[in-house]
């Protein structure tokens, strides 16, 4: 597998996407980015990103963070630690029962949201991102693998 | 339900533990206690057990590991939300042990040669607190799957994931790594109480074929290791010849290894054999240690660590 360093400008793109669905700020520094296909972006430190490169079946490295859609773009668990929320950010606050849910990957009422797109938060924690619908509906965006199993209260 | 042993089982039982095969099958009748340590990569200690508590759990130290800790009651640690962020990291006592042992220090480069499904990969990441590199190698598709979904939950920025043979790694790759990891495949006898039917299949046969892998795995662990680099071989099982014969054999491929003594917190265990099926090992095996689930309350496991001069 190739590891395709993220160009200036590609990087740009990203930090502008976060920007615009999340009203938070990339943090690149110290860190190289890759695409890896079907809009996929990992994150990984320099060494490792040096290391990479010397070793047969590589494959993968880093750690997934971000996903590049159509018009948006969508932030893992892992990614929302590569951000800065500036106030004006697109964060729901959850209760326990509704962060719960959000594991859960079922869908959560959050209210009405002027963005299609938002960042859950459980006392601090960031839970990853989800897509709202127009009725103020959140679908987190979170993988099969690593949701909460139903029975869990 | 009782415990029930292979005929072959029950004699390499009767000939290694003649006076506390009785403790080894109790231990092998009670379930593994509940375990992890915390992902300090994502949260710090303290935070993170006030967050257990909270959720009903309660929490005590392993006393014999640095970084592990028990959680009671059974079971609600890895459906809590914060197994699933990745705060915790649900691992055997023994385990946990064995990465400790390595010694790993941040900006080390390490090789972890049988990787999946990383409790020692994630643990090592840890340890090097994002500086340095950690390898994560295995030779399973399939089991290569559930190292990279727990690399991502640990939130491991500086691993790399390789899929390959173990046994030509080494080779490829020589003198690369401060640090390597062999958590080689093996009969998993100390860890039967998981599974008893590993334990009713158990055959010498089985360890014999096993060993020949082991060896392989380990000579190609030592050459991927710098000069004056450390590797741990640790198997979770019992029999000699996947354990000190395979040492031996690296002592005898690699004159110059150092076996080093291995210093264990108030844990009870036995040292290496020196002998076994009429073989006789280098002295230096009696440096490793095997650790039975009756003495750990937990897995059983061998482990060697070994030095490369220079």
């Amino acid at each position: 597998m190739g590891l395709k360093k993220m160009e200036k400008h590609e990087l740009q793109n990203l930090s502008d996407e976060v920007m615009r669905s999340f009203g938070a700020r990339l943090q690149t520094e110290g860190y190289v980015f890759v695409k890896t296909g079907e809009g996929k972006i990992r994150v990984l430190s320099e060494e490792a990103y040096r290391a990479a490169a010397l070793f047969r079946g590589v494959m993968n490295a880093g750690i997934y963070v971000a996903k590049q859609r159509k018009n948006f773009v969508t932030l893992t668990i892992e990614g929302c630690k590569f951000v800065s929320l500036l106030p004006e950010a697109h964060v729901v606050e959850l209760t326990k029962e509704d962060a719960v849910k959000w594991m859960r990957g079922d869908p959560v009422k959050v209210g009405k949201q002027n963005h299609k797109t938002v960042i859950g938060r459980y006392r601090g924690h960031l839970l990853g991102t989800a897509l709202v619908d127009i009725n103020g509906v959140a679908y987190p965006q979170v993988p099969k693998w690593r949701r909460l199993p139903p029975e869990t209260s | 339900m009782s415990v029930q042993l292979s005929q072959d089982l029950r004699s390499f039982l009767e000939a290694i533990i003649p006076d506390t095969m009785d403790m080894l099958l109790e231990a092998y009748s009670k379930p593994l206690p509940d375990s992890f340590r915390v992902n300090t990569l994502k949260i710090d200690p303290e935070n993170c057990l006030k967050l257990l508590q909270e959720e009903g759990l309660t929490v005590r130290k392993i006393p014999f590991t640095v970084d592990g800790f028990y959680a009671e009651p059974e079971g609600l640690l890895t459906v809590s939300l914060w197994h699933m962020l990745g705060y915790v990291y649900a691992q055997g006592p023994v385990s946990i042990l064995v990465t400790e042992l390595l010694d790993v220090e941040p900006g080390h480069w390490v090789l972890d040669l049988c990787a999946a499904p990383g409790s020692k990969t994630t643990h090592i990441a840890a340890k090097l607190c994002g500086e340095g590199v950690i390898v994560a190698n295995d030779v399973s598709r399939t089991r290569i799957k559930a190292l990279s979904s727990n690399m991502q939950r640990c939130g491991v920025v500086n691993g790399v994931l390789t899929l390959a043979d173990g046994r030509r790694f080494g080779y490829r790759h020589r003198e690369m790594f401060d640090r390597v990891m062999i958590d080689a495949p093996c009969t998993s006898l100390g860890i039967g109480s998981k599974d008893w039917s590993v334990l009713r299949n158990w055959t010498t046969h089985s360890s014999i074929r096993l060993s020949r892998l082991q060896t392989s795995l380990l000579f190609s662990g030592y050459m991927a290791l710098k000069p004056g680099g450390v590797l741990i071989y640790s198997t979770c099982t019992f029999h000699p010849i996947e354990n000190e014969a395979v040492v031996n054999n690296l002592l005898e491929k690699f004159e110059e290894a150092e076996v080093l003594p291995i210093t264990l917190n108030g844990l009870e265990y036995d040292s290496g054999f020196d002998e076994w099926g009429g073989r006789i090992f280098s002295p230096e095996v009696r440096k490793t240690v095997r650790i039975w689930p009756f003495q750990s309350g937990a897995e059983g496991f061998y482990i060697a660590k070994i030095r490369k001069p220079g």
